[in-house]
């Protein structure tokens, strides 16, 4: 492949901002050339138009995190699977590099868009990162399944608002295989990691996690609202899972628990009893 | 109002019920403010409320809320309100402010990356809820509100109203019923929706820097479920419009009024198109930007045309009513047969009588649907194929990660 590619006046071909500084864009027939030309030049062209990006986006590069966020849509086209592995293995790279946190955080978004199951363990390693775990999570997430592995790798590990990030999204995953090691932060001092537990536990659909809902659904407050709410999305899923029993031993406790400030859980819980 | 009647609520009230039935033995005078009746309320009927988002459209939002209900605020939330909260009249965490059980409605003018967790946490904590326009940031939102509304039997209305004027013209009530029959099996009718859409006005300026962080702002509260970023003032007071963390730009953002309407009258509350075409440039990575148009075609043939008339070349599409000669004689008396729709329940209809309001979850997330829709298809580039029934996008996972987005921990649906 070419390493010839213009990239900085590629960058440059996009429309200026009009006067009031905001962006008209190219048609969308210029940008698709825009992109074929980038993509064209290879690893250094794609290298080299990350390289614009700046630690602080106060506009100065504008075009440059603009033509990047376009690339990584650009390249989620069904036929464009070599370009995309082309474009996410560059920015793998870069994170690997001692690139400023704030670029690496404008990357990662973009592998959230663009990431595969091939990223995981490159994003993973950022969940350990006080500054860009919340990045890395995200894009986890957005991948899918596969990222569950990174997500319980980091579980035993973390604290605070990180352990709650990891737990809320293993949930979110519905990861069976972490139930047991999700149980064990019941418990937690933090309320934050304590209702990522239940919410986790609730979208899991898991037996093992009714007695530690019920137990959380006694508390007051903002955690009793969500621990019930979480009671009852668990409910829900065991009784669709022919889990009857399990399910009336949630709706039961919320009957009989809740009194006539919360007459709205006791009634629908009655009602799920029948 | 005596301050008496102020600390009255509806809750209080029934909790007394028993004494009162007991009192009621030995008193026979009932006074008529306790039994309610023309010029008086009863405190059974009076409301505990609160504003939850106190900025441009908060006063609105709290007296939309408030028609036809007798509504004592009780509580004013917001982010800015730092240096000022006490945790009993002002507020800036909204959980404390559902705590408590002396308020019953709960209106919500927030930027829209709060309005889904926010009126979903109102239903867990047993309120009913108006809540400003756009319903949602995202479809995943829209589809947890519906849930959540469902689950706890909550009232909701999505803070536009245009359809209950339009459900009451004759010739827009045939128009429903046709579109709801399903006799059209494919119609080529058409509806071509141009401007009022504010895409110019509410893109976002690419050039603004980073500043410190207002001392009255709590940041992280306000940021949310989204991102953290560094504080930027344009992402605060009414141009938080521009960032796609917080809003969609004009299209996201006025949408909800031109659209809603539109979907009642062509009876697309309980169903979202199956194919998205989108003509647009690129999009910026933070802020929402220009387009022309957006194609957006449903199952049974009717395509619904979006343009912007602010950038680009016109779609070239004319709208084409749908008409009775669509259908045949047999199909034409099965149409005239059915009886017309209900007349839609206000809030305060809703509320009192326990009923759907008429721009409930189900109608208002549909709505809402179609500007997620076409803010995925112009950021995307692409055409997308688009199943109603499941809410994901056929054979495209990419886009479905814009459909449902991450969330920033502690908050997600």
């Amino acid at each position: 492949m070419a390493d010839n590619t213009n990239v900085e006046q590629l960058v440059a071909s996009i429309p200026d901002l009009d006067k009031h500084g905001k962006i008209d864009g190219p048609k969308p027939s210029d940008a698709r050339k825009t992109f074929e030309d980038l993509l064209a030049g290879g690893r250094g062209a794609i290298d080299r138009l990350l390289g614009m990006i700046r630690e602080i986006d106060n506009g100065e590069d504008w075009k440059a995190r603009y033509v990047l966020h376009g690339l990584a849509h650009y390249v989620c086209q069904s036929s464009k699977t070599e370009q995309r592995a082309l474009l996410v293995g560059v920015i793998v790279a870069k994170l690997k590099s001692d690139a400023p946190k704030a670029v690496k955080a404008t990357l990662i978004r973009e592998l959230q868009i663009a990431g595969s199951a091939k990223t995981v363990a490159a994003l993973g390693t950022f969940l350990a990162d006080d500054e860009l775990y919340t990045w890395a999570a995200n894009a986890l997430l957005a991948i899918g399944k596969d990222a569950a592995a990174e997500f319980r790798k980091a579980l035993p590990t973390s604290t605070g608002r990180v352990k709650a990030t990891v737990i809320q999204n293993l949930g979110l995953l519905g990861d069976s295989q972490s139930t047991a090691a999700i149980s064990q932060a019941a418990n937690d001092g933090d309320p934050d990691v304590r209702l990522a537990v239940c919410g986790a536990l609730a979208n899991i659909g898991d037996e093992g996690g009714v007695d530690i809902l019920i137990k959380a659904s006694n508390a007051q407050g903002w955690e009793r609202m969500q621990a019930a709410k979480a009671c009852l999305v668990l409910a829900e899923k065991l009784a669709a899972a022919g889990k009857k029993s399990a399910a009336g031993k949630i709706y039961r406790h919320l009957a009989e628990t809740r009194k006539d400030d919360e007459k709205y859980i006791r009634d629908l819980a009655a009602a799920a009893i029948g | 109002m005596s301050s008496n009647k102020r600390k009255m609520n509806r809750r209080g009230f029934l909790k007394g019920a028993a004494a009162t039935t007991a009192a009621a033995a030995t008193f026979t005078i009932v006074p008529r403010h306790v039994l309610g009746g023309p010029g008086q309320v009863a405190p059974s009927d009076t409301f505990g409320g609160a504003l939850i988002g106190c900025g441009g459209r908060g006063g609105g939002t709290f007296r939309e809320m408030s028609k036809g209900l007798n509504v004592v605020k009780l509580a004013d939330c917001d982010v800015k309100f730092k240096h000022r909260a006490d945790n009993k009249r002002i507020y800036t965490d909204f959980r404390r402010v559902l705590e408590r059980k002396d308020i019953d409605v709960v209106a919500i003018a927030t930027p829209p990356h709060w309005h889904a967790l926010i009126a979903i946490a109102a239903a867990e904590a047993g309120k009913d809820v108006l809540a400003e326009k756009p319903m949602t940031r995202t479809i995943a939102e829209g589809r947890a509100i519906v849930k959540a509304f469902d689950r706890y039997k909550r009232v909701y209305q999505v803070g536009t109203f245009g359809r209950f004027g339009i459900s009451k013209g004759a010739g827009n009530i045939f128009t429903h019923k046709v579109m709801a029959s399903g006799l059209l099996k494919k119609t080529d009718a058409c509806y071509v929706r141009r401007g009022g859409f504010k895409v110019k006005q509410w893109s976002g300026k690419a050039t603004m820097a980073p500043a410190p962080i207002p001392a009255n702002l709590d940041w992280d509260m306000y940021v949310g479920p989204s991102p953290m970023k560094p504080f930027v003032p344009t992402r605060v007071g009414g141009t938080h419009r521009w960032y796609w963390d917080y809003d969609g730009g004009g299209l996201g953002d006025m949408g909800q009024h031109a659209l809603d309407p539109i979907n009642w009258l062509f009876a697309k509350d309980y169903t979202s198109p199956v194919e998205i075409e989108a003509y647009a440039p690129p999009a910026h990575p933070e802020l929402a930007g220009m387009w022309g148009w957006s194609k957006l075609k449903y199952a049974d043939g009717f395509t619904l045309v979006l343009e912007s008339g602010e950038w680009g070349e016109p779609s070239g599409m004319k709208s084409r009513p749908p008409k009775i000669d669509d259908l045949c004689e047999a199909d034409r008396k099965k149409v005239n047969d059915v009886p017309n729709p209900a007349p839609l329940l206000t809030f305060g209809e809703a509320v009192k009588t326990r009923g759907q309001a008429g721009g409930h979850p189900e109608a208002a997330h549909r709505t809402a649907c179609l500007m997620h829709l076409t803010n995925i298809a112009i950021r995307t580039g692409r055409k997308l194929r688009y199943d109603p029934v499941k809410e994901r996008f056929i054979g495209d996972d990419e886009a479905n990660r814009l459909a449902y987005q991450p969330m920033r921990a502690p908050w997600h649906l």
